[in-house]
């Protein structure tokens, strides 16, 4: 007994060693398959914090540019209004009012943001108090930026379209083609400005400059955000798919304003879709 | 060990994550190169110091770090690994006749070039490891060595060019003493 007590003094910086790891390895691990746990994300209360004074401090300097934005975006959706409301005079039947509304826009701040990563995150300053929850999609007025990944009283933070995990479900924009958006490939290594659009066979017609927006097949982006342009077109023979690359419509550089879109419907259609993983599996 | 140095450790501990997460996160080559620079606390911890409370205090600082970086437990494996391997490294190229007692692992104390070999070294091994968890794909092995390569050269500057600023103003503050 004597021997065994003096053979772990001797190794107890080595156990040290390996249980601290192992301790690591398990946060590694539970990070990348639970998602929503909040307290070792910059979605906690002090980075939360530290984070919005820092912005209070340099979202000055980026002020100017974000006003010109956001009033680049008050006018479009001025001229939508106004083309709307002139359609509703003359085709549009009342019904069409009473129509249930499915996506609601939640205005946020981003308060950090990186883009050199493999793994990118940003961090916002609504959290549980201000309804967002975990899963919810995220948008800028460019176009897609993210999703929700865990949530505390008053911080969220979000998986970055620039994260190893994250793909998009897309389409073409005029032949409405179904495509996957996936950053950070062979390709396009680390820029934040590109991404790939994988799985999209040789049939398929796709232009330089075509648009790519969200498919809506995914509930948490309504149809029709913008996700990119078309850069270049090339034929994989060995896949047998093309490989087509893409810029991105927003500049994760400077992202500063974002909304986090709700689907009402999103549970409803999250129980929808369960029920048929059984029948898959069969 | 006395209060006074205990208030320090912790003083600096808060200054090196500050320096970290506020700064030194925005700073990149390129997307190749990137400062980690932190780990000058782990290196100013003195040779002969127990190593059983080195092992937490680099956990702690990873764990601090991780926080901030959304990389729950990436930074604190890599931390922990440098801890470890420390004596074995310094070890190897020790001084004829070995350290003194009480003599610090910095550069006014070892010099020059004990002082790149030695942060050369275990910055090398703790980025090795950041580089090749946070990556998790071995497609990509060109660029992560690339990376890490770049990256320990960007540390290695900017650790040593605080460290020459406060050489710099030790003798400053000898010479106004004398």
């Amino acid at each position: 007994m004597y021997q065994l007590i003096q053979f772990f003094l001797r190794l107890r910086i080595f156990f040290t060693f390996v249980i601290l790891e192992i301790i690591a390895a398990w946060l590694i691990v539970r990070n990348n398959t639970y998602q929503g746990v909040a307290f070792f994300t910059s979605s906690n209360v002090v980075a939360g914090v530290l984070y919005t004074y820092v912005d209070g401090i340099s979202g000055q300097l980026t002020l100017r540019d974000e006003v010109e934005r956001l009033q680049k975006e008050n006018a479009s959706l001025n001229q939508q209004l106004n083309n709307l409301k002139f359609r509703k005079l003359d085709s549009i039947s009342a019904d069409s009012t009473t129509l249930p509304k499915t996506y609601k826009y939640l205005p946020a701040r981003v308060i950090n943001n990186t883009v050199r990563f493999t793994d990118n995150y940003l961090t916002i300053n609504k959290g549980k108090i201000d309804g967002i929850e975990v899963g919810m999609g995220v948008v800028s007025p460019e176009g897609v930026v993210g999703r929700v990944r865990s949530v505390s009283n008053n911080f969220a933070t979000v998986y970055s379209l620039l994260h190893s995990n994250i793909r998009i479900s897309g389409q073409l924009s005029d032949s409405k083609d179904l495509c996957t958006v996936k950053w950070n490939t062979e390709d396009t290594n680390n820029d934040y400005r590109q991404a790939e659009l994988q799985y999209i066979p040789f049939h398929v017609d796709v232009q330089e400059g075509d648009t790519i927006e969200t498919s809506g097949a995914n509930p948490v982006y309504p149809e029709g955000i913008d996700v990119g342009i078309v850069e270049s077109v090339k034929n994989d023979l060995s896949e047998g798919t093309k490989n087509v690359k893409i810029n991105l419509t927003v500049n994760f550089s400077n992202i500063k304003n974002v909304y986090i879109i709700q689907n009402y419907y999103q549970t409803e259609i999250d129980s929808l879709e369960q029920n048929l993983d059984p029948l898959r599996s069969k | 060990m006395n209060s006074k140095s205990i208030v320090f450790f912790i003083y600096s501990f808060i200054l090196y994550v500050l320096i970290q997460v506020l700064f030194l996160k925005y700073v990149d080559f390129y997307g190749y190169a990137f400062c980690f620079a932190y780990i000058g606390y782990l290196l100013a911890y003195p040779l002969d110091f127990p190593r059983f409370p080195y092992l937490l205090i680099a956990f702690f600082l990873g764990i601090t770090v991780d926080i901030f970086y959304d990389s729950a437990g990436i930074h604190a494996a890599s931390c922990v690994f440098l801890a470890y391997m420390r004596n074995r490294v310094v070890k190897g190229f020790a001084p004829t006749g070995g350290y003194e007692t009480g003599s610090n692992p910095n550069l006014l104390d070892m010099g020059i070039n004990w002082y790149i070999t030695y942060t050369v070294l275990l910055a090398f091994l703790h980025h090795l490891v950041l580089f090749f968890i946070s990556a998790s794909n071995l497609n990509l092995i060109g660029i992560t060595l690339i990376k890490t390569v770049f990256s320990v050269l960007f540390t290695t500057f900017i650790l040593f060019l605080g460290q020459r600023i406060s050489v710099t103003y030790q003798q400053y503050q000898r010479r106004r003493r004398r």
